[in-house]
């Protein structure tokens, strides 16, 4: 059988270009096992993109999705559509500031054998009612005891977008871009939502790993841009990223 | 090398806005209290932006987090355009906040945005008015393909000229037509492209400075606050100029 193709998802915007384009060097240092990577960015940050950061670039594709009022919900609405960005079998989603520091093997990785491995966490990093935390709860009408809310990475096969926008449209009457647009940034999460519908429809078809046990990607560490800049980080980085 | 302000311009968030007072009414307080301008607010901004339409580039720094709510956006520039029915648009030029005075990135990339917008919006001539006497900025001027019309405003013992220009014209002779956004913001050009940018810009900010200090006879630029669909009773003099002058009223302005 063949191996499912694998593209790395980045939803990136004018304020993250240096993480961006720090992330992405760090991808062809480091990363094996994956086809292409896919960058989305608003059609607003395209102008921002200067000069010497080069997009597209072997390897990476640049993609153009609408501008939306609040890019925060903006990014969320990408990663939920996430298969019309890219044709591959199976989508990784990671973000601009998320940065490999060693080589990583992502088929070995993130699969356990053929099965996609989704992280959950049962440490009560977040609580109960935290709007993030149960917002798959709100969204599907179930009680969901884990917490599916840590950051990238994800990886989902492709059939779970459009399954998961019907599934909305069914259960809610309106697409999913609007329900996005109709909640509260601080009780929506996207990946909750993919992590959900799948939890609830196909778990058997995924390995779900507690992130109390194991990290998904220790080869990749996660900053934070909104306060951190590459320049600031660079004490944390192998010297083949510093610049 | 990174400027002084490329780390912070790669952050900013440039728009333009047709609702600056209904978009940005506490963040417009706050930063022209922050130059001591806050009177500003309810003697310029809200009438004018009540009477006249106006297009507004502005530049706003976001707090990390959380993303709303009080003090969550910081404008950092303005750069206003009051526009006409008739295809005219009058010019302030780019107010930034103290700390980003010499951010000759932000101040070019706010005139770039807002001279692409008002060129795709229909404007067809854009206007500064300048001193009469003015050497500094009318060449400045000159130098960025503005031509001085018979237009004229008076305040005072003072006449300011109308200088004006299309704005594609404007965006070819600073070289800010065909130059990426990013590149500007990060001043990732030429030396000699970096120091016509900064006379053009620091040269109208300082020309400004009197005016706002109620000094308006040592003032070098005269603020586009005229609203121009508008005209005040009484204001206008007459002299219309050349027919193919366009823009041709005097206004008085009393002080």
């Amino acid at each position: 059988m063949t191996a499912p193709s694998i593209e790395i998802v980045i939803r990136s915007y004018y304020r993250d270009l240096r993480w961006l384009d720090l992330s992405l060097r760090s991808i062809e240092r480091f990363a094996t096992g994956h086809d292409q990577v896919v960058v989305v960015v608003p059609r607003s940050s395209l102008p921002r993109i200067p000069s010497e950061i080069p997009l597209p670039r072997p390897g990476v594709r640049l993609r153009v999705c609408r501008d939306y009022p609040d890019d925060y919900v903006g990014q969320q609405i990408t990663k939920l559509h996430a298969d019309r960005y890219s044709a591959a079998d199976v989508i990784l989603h990671l973000d601009s500031d998320q940065v490999f520091v060693e080589p990583c093997d992502l088929r070995a990785r993130l699969f356990s054998g053929s099965l996609p491995r989704v992280s959950y966490d049962t440490g009560g990093r977040r609580p109960g009612p935290d709007g993030w935390r149960r917002c798959p709860e709100v969204f599907f009408g179930r009680p969901i005891d884990w917490d599916l809310t840590a950051p990238p990475p994800l990886t989902l096969p492709r059939h779970v977008y459009p399954a998961l926008r019907r599934y909305c449209e069914a259960r809610h009457g309106v697409s999913l871009s609007s329900y996005a647009r109709a909640t509260a940034p601080h009780r929506l999460c996207e990946v909750a939502l993919l992590r959900g519908f799948v939890l609830l429809t196909e778990p058997d078809h995924y390995r779900w790993v507690d992130v109390r046990d194991t990290d998904p990607l220790p080869e990749c560490r996660t900053f934070w841009s909104r306060l951190q800049t590459p320049d600031s980080a660079a004490d944390q980085l192998p010297a083949e990223l510093r610049r | 090398m990174a400027s002084i302000h490329g780390d912070v311009n790669e952050r900013m968030e440039l728009r333009v806005t047709a609702d600056l007072v209904g978009e940005f009414r506490p963040e417009l307080a706050a930063f022209l209290g922050s130059l001591d301008l806050g009177r500003l607010l309810e003697e310029v901004f809200m009438p004018l932006t009540t009477a006249a339409r106006t297009r507004v580039a502005v530049a706003y720094e976001e707090r990390a987090w959380p993303p709303a709510g009080v003090g969550a956006r910081a404008l950092r520039g303005v750069a206003l355009a009051v526009v006409s029915d008739d295809g005219q648009s009058l010019l302030t030029p780019v107010v930034l906040s103290p700390q980003h005075v010499t951010n000759v990135g932000l101040a070019a990339a706010l005139t770039k945005i807002l001279l692409e917008d008002l060129a795709a919006d229909g404007t067809e001539w854009v206007t500064i008015f300048v001193n009469q006497r003015s050497k500094v900025v009318a060449g400045e001027l000159m130098g960025a393909g503005f031509e001085p019309r018979a237009a004229r405003v008076v305040t005072g013992e003072t006449e300011f000229t109308a200088f004006a220009s299309v704005p594609t014209g404007v965006l070819e002779s600073l070289g800010l037509a065909d130059t990426r956004l990013g590149d500007v913001l990060a001043l990732n050009l030429d030396r000699a492209h970096i120091s016509r940018l900064t006379a053009f810009h620091l040269s109208l900010a300082a020309g400004l400075t009197n005016y706002w200090a109620d000094r308006a006879r040592w003032a070098e630029v005269f603020p586009g606050f005229i609203d121009w669909a508008t005209l005040p009773p009484g204001g206008i003099t007459g002299t219309p100029g050349p027919a193919i002058d366009p823009v041709d009223p005097v206004v008085i302005v009393d002080r």
